[in-house]
């Protein structure tokens, strides 16, 4: 009851028409952001920052948080309707997402993304209101060895969902090795930079999902000539039908709880709970086939979980002062410098901040719900425009994202060197989306194995030794060798009741 | 057996050759680098290790091409392969990154999506003149001037 009635306090606070004007704000260029590629929430609120200063902290923080989940959809737009991830966390729906656009499904797509987002985002702050100081207890529990499994589970997994595991288990090793490109976390020192001082910073995430998704797939189209006029002009509903929201209940559901448990783990992330959420969802269908060629779940799940993870990832950093993600870190950054000490203590000493910035993420997600439902059909009229006109554009976006992010002229050559790989590599069937994961979670890898192993001096061990570890590695052993028992018991011939074969 | 089919059996060899080859880069530059200090992994360790799993699994993948049966090869016969698009677009697109320095934003993206738009896609003079005007213009009002996130300028700032 009184979570119930500090809550109530943070609606009566957030009732002011500067705040509700903030929260309106951080949604629209949340979304705005999630759009462009290049331009991050982590960015869009650092550069909103200095305009702050002396400002008013709370609804600088309604804002910013607003600008963090409205950037999820965002990114979404961009996915579903011409295939271009504007945030890491929707590589998966573009997967899907971007089928449903080419069978004039858009704004199904667009729909239940939307609606996917929403609930997760409204359910998320519900539990980050009443579970925050649980569940950071949760996230205590996760040492390097768990982290080290968990990324381990979230590159197999990905594997799996793909064609050939083989091709995609090695393309999640290239995708490690790319990440190794640059300085060496803990020690500082270069590695694999060749001699070239323009790859100290690595590769980033951009780079890599432009030249795939976007001019790899501009190059693969233009090759087969599948354009606009190949794909279905027919928009169709602009909502998703109630057979379709059937079907998507559960899997919204599972995205929801994936991704808020993962996103509550400080470091995991939107991108790699929307990776899971792909998998499981692909595991537990019936028609699994249905997966990479439109299937509405397969867009919804992932919505879910990246929303649910950029509200879970809000609890560590209220309740524990830790980071649960880029963008949170970047927040964390911003209540400090307000003066604030994110961290247990934060709930008495300001408990007004706290729930009216939790009070303004259910507002915010309505918003989000009440701004995006209606424009469904506006958004997916961009398919109407000719390919052979769209493309090019994509083309252009895709080069001032890429020098946007660094001011480098080199990361343009490399965005277009690999560009022309993913054009090879979807031409032989070399999965994009574990190579992607692996270049993400490169850095929490190979920090939590090095961590692990300082600790445990230089014993992998504590992978066995410690239960949600083991648990995890076992969980993704099991899902490995289900796919090969499955095909040996396919071979056993069946026998009679007396032990004979049959036929 | 379908050409196309051949081609992409070999294709595929390819790729898992090259990839194989990008992991014996990483095993041997990672020698190069420390793989153990005191009791825990140095820089070197998982790039080592990496580059070890990579040739592994890239010799699978090519065995397994081996083993494919050539019908297995999926090539959808009804769609015209058409190289040459690629190439236009790709050449394009490097042509247009060596000129950005020089001619700046505007005017180099302009000029590549006329190419694009005009010769690749044959598409009408004021197609091929007013959207690439309108498409380097808007992105560098957006990226520039609503962002002041910076984009190249030419010799005459944009």
């Amino acid at each position: 009851m009184d979570v119930l009635s500090q809550l109530a306090g943070g609606f009566a606070n957030l009732m002011s028409v500067k705040n509700l004007l903030f929260c309106f704000l951080g949604v629209l260029i949340g979304q705005a952001v999630g759009v462009l590629p290049g331009i991050g929430p982590s960015a869009g609120i650092a550069i909103l920052l200095p305009l702050t200063f002396g400002g008013d902290p709370i609804a600088s923080t309604i804002m910013f948080a607003g600008i963090y989940y409205g950037a999820q959809y965002g990114g979404t737009l961009t996915s579903v309707l011409v295939r271009i991830p504007g945030e890491s966390s929707t590589v998966m729906t573009s997967i899907d997402g971007y089928e449903m656009a080419r069978q004039g499904r858009a704004g199904a797509a667009l729909g239940v993304a939307a609606i996917g987002s929403v609930f997760a985002g409204l359910v998320g702050t519900i539990v980050l209101a009443f579970a925050a100081p649980a569940l950071s207890k949760v996230a205590l529990m996760f040492g390097p060895a768990e982290y080290f499994a968990l990324v381990v589970i979230g590159l197999g997994a990905l594997a799996l969902v793909g064609g050939a595991l083989s091709k995609g288990l090695l393309m999640g090793a290239v995708g490690l090795a790319l990440a190794t490109i640059g300085t060496d976390p803990q020690v500082g020192n270069p590695r694999f930079t060749f001699d070239q001082l323009w790859l100290l910073d690595g590769i980033e995430f951009l780079v890599i999902a432009v030249a795939f998704f976007g001019i790899g797939e501009v190059l693969a189209q233009a090759e087969t000539g599948i354009t606009g006029n190949e794909v279905e002009k027919r928009i169709g509903s602009v909502y998703p039908s109630w057979e379709e929201l059937r079907i998507c209940r559960w899997p919204i559901v599972r995205g929801t709880v994936i991704g808020y448990v993962i996103g509550v783990l400080p470091g995991a992330g939107a991108t790699i709970a929307s990776f899971i959420t792909y998998a499981v969802e692909k595991r537990v269908s019936t028609t699994p086939e249905r997966f990479g060629k439109g299937a509405i779940e397969a867009v919804a799940a992932p919505e879910a979980a990246n929303n649910a993870a950029a509200t879970g990832a809000m609890v560590p950093m209220f309740a524990l002062g830790l980071p649960g993600s880029n963008t949170t870190a970047v927040m964390l950054g911003a209540l400090i410098m307000f003066g604030l000490r994110p961290g247990p203590a934060l709930f008495e000493t300001n408990p007004e901040f706290v729930w009216t910035v939790i009070a303004s993420m259910f507002v915010g997600n309505v918003l989000l719900a009440i701004m995006n439902l209606p424009l469904v059909g506006l958004f997916a009229m961009l398919l109407r425009v000719p390919y052979a006109l769209l493309y090019p554009m994509i083309l252009a976006l895709c080069i001032a994202g890429v020098f946007s992010q660094s001011n480098s002229e080199s990361d343009l050559w490399l965005a277009a060197a690999f560009g022309v790989l993913g054009y090879f590599m979807r031409r032989y069937e070399y999965p994009a989306a574990p190579l992607i994961l692996g270049l993400v979670l490169e850095p929490m890898l190979e920090n939590a194995l090095r961590q692990m192993m300082q600790l445990s001096h230089g014993s992998l061990m504590p992978l066995v030794e410690r239960p949600i570890a083991l648990g995890l590695l076992l969980a993704l052993a099991f899902a490995m060798m289900l796919p090969l028992l499955g095909k040996l018991s396919a071979g056993r011939p069946r026998t009679k009741a007396s032990g004979d074969p049959i036929g | 057996m379908n050409p196309e089919k051949n081609h992409l059996i070999t294709g595929d060899r390819l790729m898992a050759l090259a990839f194989a080859l990008f992991g014996v880069l990483w095993i041997v530059t990672s020698r190069g680098l420390t793989y153990w200090s005191e009791f825990a992994p140095g820089s070197g360790f998982l790039p080592f290790w990496l580059g070890v799993v990579i040739v592994m699994l890239a010799a699978i993948v090519l065995v397994q091409s081996f083993a494919r049966k050539p019908d297995d090869a999926v090539a959808d016969e009804a769609v015209v392969s058409r190289p040459q698009r690629v190439v236009e677009i790709t050449l394009g697109l490097f042509t247009c990154l060596a000129a950005l320095p020089y001619l700046g934003f505007v005017v180099s993206i302009t000029l590549y999506l006329a190419f694009l738009i005009g010769w690749v896609e044959r598409r009408s003079l004021l197609e091929m003149t007013l959207v690439p005007i309108a498409a380097s213009v808007a992105i560098f009002c957006v990226f520039k001037i609503g962002l002041s996130v910076p984009l190249p300028t030419g010799p005459w700032g944009f």
